[in-house]
């Protein structure tokens, strides 16, 4: 009825463009690789947004990184960065979003069916972003995977079980 | 009788747990500044949401000029200018200017009138020397003072601020009264919620106290009614607890 | 602190800072499209040009280097899995790896012309301020059919205001968590949860509050437009960013050099 509920979706899809910058600082040190939170971020965003508003939050976080706001993981940006060996991890994120977003939408919305939304999005993700290491670094497939995949399994699966978590706390404060 | 610029009828918000505000009843004239006191939880925050309705009330309507709020949204929201109880949240853009200059965008006014406007406001509130400055880098009372030149900014009739001195110290909070008075001597309407009624009750010229279940109980010219505050969960001035009238300074 | 972290823009008066920031965009895509074909020459000749403006903003070699050493390592080894991998005529062998002629100098070029492109974007991200660089996407989205512009801009605009409230809301909560000793628990996933929840949550309440006191401004998404800041040069330095990209595009042909044989 009033202007707020066209208005809150956009002003949570910014906040989540914020959370998946702020994630690219924020790194908990699990066992030998630290992790940063960014692409939970990006994952919540597709549970917890739907495909469409996830989608789009995500590009507005490309695109600011694009245009030279350090965003990306490093606090690095522009179009160097994009096009750069680990590229791939970023325009991930569209098609990860966007499934992830998906299936959740299309399945419902329990923890377990929230983890397949996840870990769909996770494929499409390493689906980019692998291939294209393999192409900058011209790796073998065996040595793309080993470098660019097996590395980040577990903090994955941590990061997984950690957005269930938020997305069942989460979902029912945008809801009212 | 000068002419109510706004009509309160019967506003009653009844939240699913109960609580909520009943049956309001209030008219609002021209020049006139407002104290509306109450606890915590008593509903002045519900109350102002009605007034530019940010907020639908589950009965009553509230006119202004007239015709309900809600009738026309952007006139009734250019009109009555509203400064949030938070005010790191209500700022919307990344630099001074750009926070001052949101309203009149959103009214789609021309780009040149818009620079002479903001420039006016920020020398009006004294905040020019932070133009280009990220808001979130602003001390307290200049966050507020900003939050109070974005609204200025659209020409309100009436200002509502919802409790202005959360969070401010001393010196920061008779700042922000001046500000206020000066504007209010000019012939702006202000209508102020607060529990801390201290800083401001001398130059109100009227107060409005709610009681906890949200409820108006009493509404008349401070003067009256100090002394008695306390029955309503509000803190008596320091001046009238000790016996005195209000000191002559302070009027 | 947070403006530390994220915006790169150092305020100066520089004859950057000063250009459109439609111009500087349209130079830093022109220049990185140029630069991913581009030579040795061509390279070496943009570095000539683009170092004098590195100066001018006071961003020295070293200060570069340290910003960037993450990136920089992955560009070194990038180079280095070139030089073992492309065939060609070995100029060292160690242990049954290869090094040949052309993998190196393959190697050291597509590490050199990203080192550019990324020199170029930090040039203009410190020059450029975040509120222009708003109205720049939009100005640039405008045309772009089915992508609403304000909308982008005005996200562009929240994101940035965010930012900062949820760093300073992140430092917050760790300390408030440590406080009670909640923490530090063995459990990453509850480590997670414990950092990151109660800051969403709180900024999901001030996201809220933010849509009351826009709709409370009269929120719409057809505003009036941005303005641009200008300083008169835009199309000397257009002029001139065309002519390096020309003599850059030239300079990496092959035909070209051939003249000289
Ligand atoms: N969205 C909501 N849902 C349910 N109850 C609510 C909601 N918003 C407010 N309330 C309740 O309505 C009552 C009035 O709240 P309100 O915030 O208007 O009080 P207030 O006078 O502004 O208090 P304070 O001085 O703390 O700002 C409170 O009891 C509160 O719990
Ligand atoms: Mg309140």
């Amino acid at each position: 009825m009033t202007q707020t509920d066209s208005l809150r979706p956009m002003v949570h899809a910014a906040l989540f463009v914020a959370l998946i910058c702020v994630g690219a600082f924020i790194a908990i040190p699990i066992g030998p690789v630290p992790i940063v939170l960014q692409n939970m971020f990006v994952l919540l965003a597709g549970l917890i947004l739907g495909p469409a508003w996830g989608t789009a939050c995500v590009a507005v976080y490309l695109l600011i990184g694009l245009a030279g706001l350090p965003v990306f993981a490093g606090g690095t940006s522009g179009i160097g960065k994009i096009f750069g060996p680990t590229g791939g991890y970023l325009l991930g994120y569209l098609p990860a979003v966007l499934v992830t977003g998906a299936i959740s939408r299309f399945l419902g919305q329990t923890p377990f069916r929230d983890i397949l939304a996840m870990i769909g999005g996770s494929i499409m993700l390493y689906g980019v972003g692998v291939p294209w290491l393999k192409l900058a670094f011209s790796l073998s497939w065996g040595q793309a995977l080993a470098l660019g995949l097996v590395p980040f399994l577990l903090g994955d699966a941590v990061k997984i079980a950690g957005a269930v978590v938020m997305a069942r706390k989460i979902r029912p404060l945008l809801k009212e | 009788m000068p002419r109510p610029i706004m009509e309160i009828d019967h506003l009653t918000h009844a939240f699913f747990n109960g609580t909520g505000i009943h049956d309001i009843c209030a008219r609002i004239f021209p020049g006139e500044f407002i104290l509306l006191a109450g606890p915590n939880g008593s509903g002045k925050t519900t109350l102002i949401r009605h007034l530019n309705a940010l907020v639908r009330p589950t009965s009553g309507e509230i006119r202004l000029h007239g015709r309900s709020v809600t009738a026309d949204l952007v006139v009734t929201r250019k009109t009555i200018g509203m400064v949030f109880q938070d005010a790191d949240t209500q700022i919307v853009a990344d630099t001074v200017a750009d926070e001052v200059a949101f309203g009149l965008e959103n009214l789609n006014t021309p780009r040149v009138r818009i620079l002479e406007k903001v420039n006016q406001t920020l020398a009006y509130m004294n905040l020019i020397h932070l133009k280009d400055r990220n808001p979130s880098t602003l001390s307290g009372g200049e966050k507020r003072r900003l939050a109070i030149a974005g609204i200025l900014v659209m020409d309100p009739e009436i200002i509502v601020l919802d409790e202005p001195f959360a969070n401010l110290d001393h010196p920061a909070s008779r700042d922000l009264v001046e500000i206020i008075r000066r504007l209010n001597r000019e012939g702006q309407t202000i209508i102020m919620a607060t529990h801390e009624v201290e800083e401001v009750i001398t130059y109100a010229s009227r107060m409005l106290i709610m009681d906890g279940q949200g409820r108006l109980v009493k509404d008349g010219p401070p003067n009256n009614l100090l002394g008695n505050l306390e029955r309503f969960g509000i803190r008596e001035p320091c001046f009238s607890r000790m016996g005195y009238s209000a000191p002559p300074w302070q009027t | 602190m947070a403006d530390l972290t994220l915006f790169s823009f150092q305020a100066g008066t520089t004859i950057l800072h000063h250009l459109d920031v439609r111009a500087k965009t349209v130079l830093v895509c022109m220049l990185s499209m140029v630069l991913f074909t581009a030579g040795f020459s061509a390279c070496l000749i943009c570095f000539l040009v683009v170092y004098p403006l590195m100066c001018a903003i006071g961003m020295t070699m070293y200060r570069l280097i340290i910003r960037l050493k993450g990136f920089i390592l992955l560009l070194a080894i990038m180079a280095a899995t070139r030089a073992v991998t492309v065939p060609g005529e070995p100029i060292l062998s160690v242990s049954g790896i290869e090094i040949t002629r052309q993998g190196l100098a393959q190697g050291s070029l597509v590490g050199g012309r990203f080192f550019l492109v990324m020199v170029i974007g930090m040039l203009f991200a410190a020059t450029t301020r975040p509120a222009a660089l708003k109205s720049a996407a939009q100005w640039f989205l405008a045309p772009v059919p089915f992508v609403p512009e304000m909308r982008v801009a005005i996200m562009i605009s929240l994101c940035l205001k965010f930012f900062p409230l949820i760093l300073s809301r992140a430092g917050q909560t760790a300390d408030a968590v440590n406080a009670r000793c909640g923490s530090f628990k063995k459990n990453p996933v509850r480590r997670i949860r414990f950092l990151t929840l109660p800051l969403l949550k709180k900024t999901i309440i001030s996201a809220d509050h933010l849509c009351l006191a826009m709709d409370a401004r009269c929120y719409t998404e057809r505003r009036t437009d941005p303005a641009f800041e200008s300083n008169g040069r835009e199309r000397l330095f257009l002029g001139a960013g065309i002519g390096l990209c020309i003599a850059m595009v030239i300079l990496s042909q092959e035909s070209f050099w051939m003249i000289f044989w």
